[in-house]
């Protein structure tokens, strides 16, 4: 690599952390580093920005094929609840225990579902291509419910706490401890390595030749792309990192059921939290993923009818502000700069 | 013709199970050892009697917080579960007004109660939250096995006391926690209904030479007939299984499982379907004359007698859950167990120690506990976390006000339970 390519990325970084969005972004991960000792800060406020965090990482995936592909998915519970099941599995029938093994071993699963429902599906575009994710995921979904005494049917399979690089740190410093001090830090890194890394494909040629396809895939072809094999390569990147979310998740939560990771249902609530925060935005479904778990656990404490605030939420969302969370801050982005212009001339 | 019930009296007996045990007490009370038979002596009252707590004067002697006991409840208050969760809630808030009328746990500390809805999308991120957010002294709740088997090792983890209320699954104790410190179950587990079936099998109707099953298509289905047919296998049943059903949850059309059942005519059928689900079946079953030569056993249903009395029929089998049944619905024994349990459990504690109890010591205090409730002698054996209760059957009769009950049978606690160190399963394997 050339000396100019160096400095130049250097000075786009440089740029970019010392714009307001950078700067933005630089605090925001510095406070999810420091939030366990935030004082205040309490367990719970830690396994939520956790949980949230997970569903970040499956969320940003999930618009990498929506956003930047152009394909509506409705099968991403496969590969989130495919790659928590690996994991459930093997803790279930082998003795292993160690986060780095079984982080991979999810992933792994992810990616050859991927692979498969992947190949399949790409095949079509629009409501065919939602449809068949959602029918060999829903495959997926009722295998594992009927398969009862190999997979525990709906009631799941436990996710003891694993131990981390040989340390099993619930024995050394209890749950809180290892929730607090390595899980959470696991999930927070997981988050930022997921990000940056999809980020780096969606800057890239690759990204870019998605977002062609997306935009005209008539001129793609022309102009000599593979469509179709590119859209298998989105699902595949997209179902990976979903996979990482699906691992992240049941490692926090401690135990996962059909229901839980591998209903339609959970697809359909990463698309909710990619439409909420922005799925023109490449950082807007984190926000939506953020802003999804909250509402859902506020509404969820003040009434049982929790699915009609959802879906009143959902709703104004898309009549009111389509672009999401990233549009509303965006927009308040634009009116605070006239305002700041407007006040220079005055 | 239908199988008759003929019970041989030593396994099978014919009646109610008894209020008072009768034998079983003091051998229980002997074998408790004597903090049991201390305790038991102490805060052994019959809150059928009336009064929900002993008198602080009756021993102990320490402080008693003057704050009131924070008391999370959670079932299932909306969905089709909520059949069960909607009636408990009910009981829930009639017995803690009922222990506060008469002053509170130890006549002094009155029971301050929250409700929660089973049905929400993270059970997990719920209970957390109940737990490590809101402090609240006591969770009891759980009717899905899903949701128990979830929130069990959480609880452990957060050495959170809590009390599962209906759950039945048998995984609870014998995979989920398998050394159990802070959570309970008070009320038996499917292996009362599933082996208490097989048992009324061997003992009670000699002329059955073939079995079904229709059970739901989930793990409460699926973990009934597993126990159910390794029972029938333990006991050296002597009756050939012809076909096993699972039915989508939930589910309207039940035609063709019908159709085939008619097809393979077995002389008795387990079921443990409820819900909508266990009326459509036994109304269409019904008109399609499935039972006319075949006895139907439903081993957790009678919840139906009230919620649907016109759509039952007359003369089918059922299974109560536990011995309750003629005290009230499912919801309301369920819960009068459960909360007497917690709080003679914190009275016990009390009055053994002279000071009021922390979490481990409440835990101690429920190892082992047995009192007389309003529908027989709760029993959660030292050494266990789970209550075990007799098993007891008897046909639908429809000719009262309300359906009872006829003709009821009953087997002993201890032919339906795994005893304390064994799990189910390894039970079943060494009969």
């Amino acid at each position: 690599m050339s000396q100019d390519t160096d400095t130049g990325k250097r000075t786009v970084i440089q740029d970019s952390l010392t714009t307001p969005s950078g700067l933005a972004a630089a605090g925001l991960v510095v406070l999810g580093l420091g939030l366990p000792y935030l004082p205040g800060t309490g367990q719970f406020e830690v396994f939520l920005t956790a949980q949230i965090l997970a569903f970040a990482i499956a969320a940003v995936a999930f618009n990498v094929l929506l956003g930047y592909t152009g394909l509506l998915s409705f099968g991403h519970a496969a590969f989130f609840g495919g790659s928590a099941y690996a994991v459930g599995l093997v803790l279930r029938y082998t003795e292993i225990r160690e986060l780095f093994v079984l982080l991979p071993i999810g992933i792994l699963a992810a990616a050859v579902l991927a692979v498969i429902i992947g190949y399949i599906s790409v095949r079509h575009t629009e409501v065919y291509y939602a449809l068949l994710m959602l029918a060999l995921s829903f495959l997926l979904y009722v295998v594992t419910v009927k398969l009862y005494t190999f997979t525990g049917g709906t009631d799941g399979v436990p996710i003891p706490s694993p131990t981390v690089a040989g340390v099993d740190y619930v024995a050394a410093w209890g749950y809180s401890g290892f929730l607090q001090g390595v899980l959470y830090y696991a999930i927070v890194l997981a988050f930022l390595v997921s990000i940056a890394l999809m980020w780096v494909f969606m800057n890239s040629p690759f990204g870019l030749t998605l977002k062609t396809i997306r935009d005209s895939p008539d001129r793609a072809r022309a102009i000599g792309i593979p469509v179709v094999r590119y859209r298998w390569y989105a699902t595949i990147v997209s179902g990976v990192f979903t996979g990482v979310g699906g691992v992240m998740y049941a490692l926090l939560n401690g135990h996962v059921t059909p229901g839980t990771v591998l209903h339609w249902s959970r697809s359909g609530e990463l698309a909710f939290m990619a439409v909420l925060g922005g799925v023109g935005s490449f950082f807007g479904p984190i926000a939506g993923a953020g802003a999804f778990i909250l509402l859902r656990s506020e509404a969820q404490q003040l009434t049982e009818y929790w699915h009609f605030v959802m879906g009143l939420v959902l709703f104004l969302v898309v009549v009111f502000e389509p672009a999401g969370v990233a549009g509303l801050v965006k927009r308040g982005y634009r009116k605070a700069n006239e305002l700041i212009d407007e006040r220079r001339r005055e | 013709m239908r199988p008759s019930l003929e019970p041989d009296g030593d396994v099978v007996k014919r009646g109610v199970p008894p209020v008072e045990p009768p034998v079983d007490r003091r051998t229980f009370l002997k074998g408790a050892g004597a903090a049991t038979v201390a305790a038991s002596l102490a805060g052994c009252n019959n809150p059928a009697a009336g009064g929900g707590g002993n008198n602080a004067s009756d021993g102990g002697g320490g402080q008693i917080p003057s704050e009131p006991l924070r008391m999370a409840t959670i079932a299932f208050t909306s969905g089709p579960a909520s059949v069960f969760g909607a009636p408990m809630m009910r009981a829930a808030r009639m017995i803690v007004e009922q222990i506060n009328d008469n002053g509170g746990i130890l006549g002094e500390r009155t029971i301050e109660m929250d409700e929660f809805d089973e049905n929400t999308e993270d059970v997990a991120q719920q209970y957390r939250r109940l737990a490590t957010q809101e402090n609240y002294d006591i969770i009891l709740g759980y009717v899905s096995s899903a949701n128990a088997l979830t929130v069990g090792p959480i609880a452990e983890e957060l050495e959170q006391p809590t009390i599962i209320w209906d759950t039945g699954t048998t995984e609870l104790f014998d995979n989920a926690i398998t050394d159990p410190q802070y959570v309970f179950r008070t009320c038996a587990s499917s292996s009362t209904d599933a082996v208490g079936a097989a048992l009324v099998l061997d003992n009670a109707l000699s002329d059955v030479g073939t079995v079904a099953g229709v059970n739901q298509d989930y793990a409460y289905g699926r973990n009934n007939w597993d126990l159910f047919t390794r029972a029938i296998e333990a006991f050296g049943i002597d009756v050939e299984v012809v076909a096993s059903r699972f039915t989508p949850f939930p589910n309207e059309d039940f035609s063709s499982t019908i159709a085939a059942l008619n097809d393979s005519a077995p002389d008795f059928i387990f079921s443990s379907l409820w819900g909508g689900d266990l009326v459509n079946f036994i109304t269409q079953a019904n008109d399609r004359n499935l039972f006319a030569n075949t006895l139907p056993c439903f081993s957790g249903g009678t919840h139906v007698f009230a919620d649907v009395p016109d759509q039952v029929p007359d003369g089918l089998l059922f299974g109560a859950r536990g011995p309750h049944f003629p005290y009230g619905i499912l919801g309301w024994n369920s819960l009068h167990e459960e909360l007497y349990a917690y709080v003679h459990a914190v009275e016990r504690a009390y009055n053994l120690n002279g000071e009021y109890p922390n979490s481990d010591a409440w835990a101690t205090s429920m190892e082992g506990l047995g009192f007389d409730s309003a529908s027989g002698f709760v029993d959660i054996p030292a050494g266990s976390h789970n209550a075990v209760e007799p098993s007891f059957w008897g046909f639908s009769d429809t000719g009262g006000q309300n359906i009872s009950l006829r003709d009821p049978v009953w087997i002993a606690k201890e032919q339906v339970n795994p005893p304390v160190d064994k799990t189910t399963i390894e039970w079943l394997d060494s009969l």
